[in-house]
C-alpha cells in the first residue's frame, strides 16, 4: 500500500514536470532560459519563458518526486511514513482544486496516495510505536 | 553530539525556510491577484488553460497563471513537506538516502543557474547536507 502511494506520488510529480515541458512547450524556451534572460527578471513583468520556467523546472514536480521516492525508500526499510505527509497532500490538493479547478481529475492520484498512506499509518499504529522503541533502543 | 542528526536538521531547516519564504514572497508579489481570486470566490479563479496554440496569450492571463504556479502551485509545499519528513526521520535516527540529497542538489542547481541571483542555491546546500549525513556513520 505504501509502495503504491509512493509510486503514485512519483508519477504525479513526473507527469506534471514532463507534461509541462512538453505541452506548454517549455522546451521551446530552453534557449531563452540558458541564455540567462531570466536573470534578475522582474516577477511582475512575466514573459512566456518565465511562465514556462515556473510551470516546469521550478514547479512542485521535482520536490514532489523526491517526497515520493523517500516514501518508497521508507517502505523498503519497513518504516511507515508519518501521517502528516498524507494530510499535507490532501490540504494542498484541496487548495489547488479550489483555486485552479479540477483540471482533468489528475489530483485523484494524490488523493488515492494520501488515502493509502493514512490506512497504512492506521494499520501500523500500535506496531510502529513498538518499532519506534526498538529503534531508539539501548545504545 | 550526533553529527548526522545535526546535518539533517540543517538540511530540513533550509528546505522549510526556502519553501515558506518562497510562498510568502510569492503571495506578497502577487497580492492583488490573490485578492482577486478571493474576490471571485476562489472557485476556479485560475483556470488551467493551456497556452499551447495561443501564440500571444494576454499579459493578464500569463500573470494570473504565473501567480498560481509560482505561489500555491509551486515547489513550496512539497519542499516544506520534504523538509518536515527529513526532520521527522532525523529525530528517529534515520538518515534519508544520499540519492535524495543528490536529486535535491541537482534540481536546485539547475533552477538556480536559470534564475540568478536566486536563493535556490541554498537548496543545493541542503542537498549536500543530506548526502553528508548519509555518509556519516551513526555514533554508537
Amino acid at each position: 500500500m505504501v509502495a503504491w502511494a509512493g509510486r503514485l506520488i512519483v508519477l504525479y510529480g513526473t507527469a506534471h514536470t514532463l507534461g509541462a515541458l512538453a505541452v506548454e512547450g517549455a522546451a521551446r524556451h530552453a534557449g531563452t532560459w540558458f541564455s540567462g534572460e531570466l536573470w534578475g527578471a522582474d516577477l511582475a513583468t512575466m514573459s512566456p519563458a518565465m511562465s514556462a520556467y515556473w510551470l516546469s523546472v521550478n514547479s512542485f514536480g521535482p520536490p514532489l518526486v523526491l517526497v515520493g521516492l523517500t516514501v518508497l525508500w521508507l517502505h523498503r526499510r519497513a518504516t511507515t511514513p508519518p501521517p502528516f505527509i498524507a494530510w499535507s497532500l490532501v490540504g494542498w490538493v484541496v487548495l489547488g482544486v479550489v483555486v485552479a479547478g479540477p483540471g482533468v481529475g489528475q489530483d485523484v492520484l494524490l488523493l488515492v496516495a494520501a488515502g493509502l498512506l493514512l490506512v497504512a499509518a492506521r494499520r501500523a499504529g500500535s506496531a510502529s510505536v513498538e518499532a519506534g522503541h526498538a529503534e531508539r533502543g539501548p545504545r | 553530539v550526533n553529527a548526522r542528526k545535526l546535518l539533517l536538521r540543517g538540511a530540513s531547516t533550509i528546505m522549510v525556510g526556502l519553501g515558506t519564504g518562497h510562498l510568502v514572497l510569492a503571495t506578497i508579489f502577487s497580492r492583488d491577484l490573490v485578492a482577486d481570486w478571493a474576490g471571485e470566490g476562489l472557485w476556479a479563479a485560475v483556470p488551467l488553460a493551456l497556452t499551447d496554440g495561443v501564440t500571444h496569450p494576454s499579459a493578464a492571463l500569463l500573470r494570473n497563471e504565473v501567480a498560481f504556479w509560482a505561489g500555491p502551485g509551486s515547489f513550496s509545499v512539497p519542499l516544506i513537506l520534504l523538509g518536515c519528513l527529513v526532520w521527522h526521520l532525523a529525530g528517529r535516527g534515520v538518515a534519508v538516502p544520499a540519492a535524495i540529497g543528490w536529486g535535491l542538489a541537482a534540481w536546485c542547481l539547475l533552477g538556480g543557474v536559470l534564475l540568478v541571483p536566486s536563493p535556490y542555491f541554498l537548496g543545493t546546500v541542503a542537498g549536500a547536507l543530506v548526502v553528508l549525513a548519509a555518509r556519516n556513520p551513526v555514533p554508537r
